[in-house]
């Protein structure tokens, strides 16, 4: 199976699937006018790595993130959720930054709202030096 | 709470708008933003793409790091930005003759900073919309956190492109302090004006 990675860009989160370590990173922003144009590939490549695979830990970090890119990520957590019902092994780590409060919030809503497990870690900030 | 607001404000917005509105294609360098006027962080007219709206992002985070404001803050500001003008570029009633289809401001006072969106609404959009709006208005923050967790779970797209969940996060955001008017262009089109306030001492 083919290993992808988006790049970085304006507005676009940088995604990348390792198979071999089994961890999906979504990391950056996610400010996108069609968020299915980004995430619905990713979906289904991730129905595929379970045909293989057994295990998949989730790691988000966004720094912004708009209503329709919420809802995508619902829609892939909400997939993964199916996956966990088959007996697959999946955890979803929820990064938030410190002081950013609705992150953290909409870090809560999928903790209440998923059956797999989400984990909610605080970024510290960078202390100058 | 939900009020509509004096139509004096609605009024200087408009003229912003038209000001800046020159019919050109707008790029990152001829960005109709206002800086350092009074209070005044942002105002720009005119079209509306996404491609533009990450610069004018862009721009707010440097002003909002430039007069060094708390991340807590910054962050939400930035939040309902994006959000104000996701909603702006999808709900916006295009026409083809639009010099001036929406109008955006970011102003700051001593305790609060207030973002006002404009953009033109078919009068028949308008009844289902203030529905939405005036349901919003009688919830608290606990009960708002509460439907937009429920909009999200059901996970159905609005018909304009929107998740359906951009005006229950603006106003959860703002801890409800949202406003918003109705103006009438003509016997079709309205003006619809949403104010968000964001408080900068008790955001948390």
């Amino acid at each position: 199976m083919k290993t992808f990675d988006y790049p970085l860009t304006e507005g676009r989160p940088s995604i990348s699937l390792n198979h071999k370590e089994g961890i999906l990173t979504i990391s950056g922003r996610s400010i996108l006018p069609d968020s299915d144009i980004v995430y619905k590939p990713i979906m289904d490549l991730l129905d595929n790595y379970f045909d293989q695979n057994d295990k998949i830990v989730c790691n988000v970090q966004l720094e912004y993130f708009n209503s329709c890119s919420a809802r995508s990520l619902m829609q892939l957590f909400q997939m993964l959720d199916k996956h966990a019902l088959k007996k697959k092994h999946i955890t979803t780590i929820w990064h938030y930054e410190e002081e950013d409060d609705d992150s953290y919030e909409f870090g809560l809503d999928l903790q209440t709202s998923l059956r797999h497990p989400v984990e909610l870690t605080e970024i510290q900030n960078k202390k100058p030096d | 709470m939900i009020k509509r607001n004096c139509s004096m404000k609605f009024k200087s917005i408009e003229k912003s708008a038209i000001k800046h509105s020159d019919g050109e294609t707008v790029t990152s360098k001829k960005l109709a933003i206002t800086m350092e006027h009074n209070d005044m962080i942002l105002c720009h007219g005119g079209s509306n793409s996404h491609e533009l709206n990450t610069e004018i992002i862009k721009t707010v985070e440097e002003k909002l790091l430039d007069i060094e404001e708390r991340k807590l803050v910054r962050k939400r500001v930035v939040n309902v930005l994006i959000e104000s003008l996701s909603n702006l570029t999808n709900h916006s009633c295009k026409t083809a003759d639009a010099l001036c289809q929406t109008a955006v401001t970011l102003t700051q006072a001593a305790n609060y900073y207030v973002i006002q969106c404009t953009n033109r609404i078919k009068k028949n959009e308008i009844p289902v919309l203030e529905e939405r709006l005036k349901k919003l208005a009688v919830l608290d923050n606990k009960n708002l956190g509460e439907v937009y967790r429920q909009v999200l779970i059901q996970n159905k797209p609005s018909t304009k492109g929107g998740a359906g969940l951009g005006l229950i996060d603006l106003t959860r955001k703002a801890n409800g302090n949202v406003s918003y008017e109705f103006t009438e262009k003509n016997e079709n089109c309205f003006f619809f004006t949403l104010s968000i306030n964001i408080n900068r001492l008790k955001a948390q």
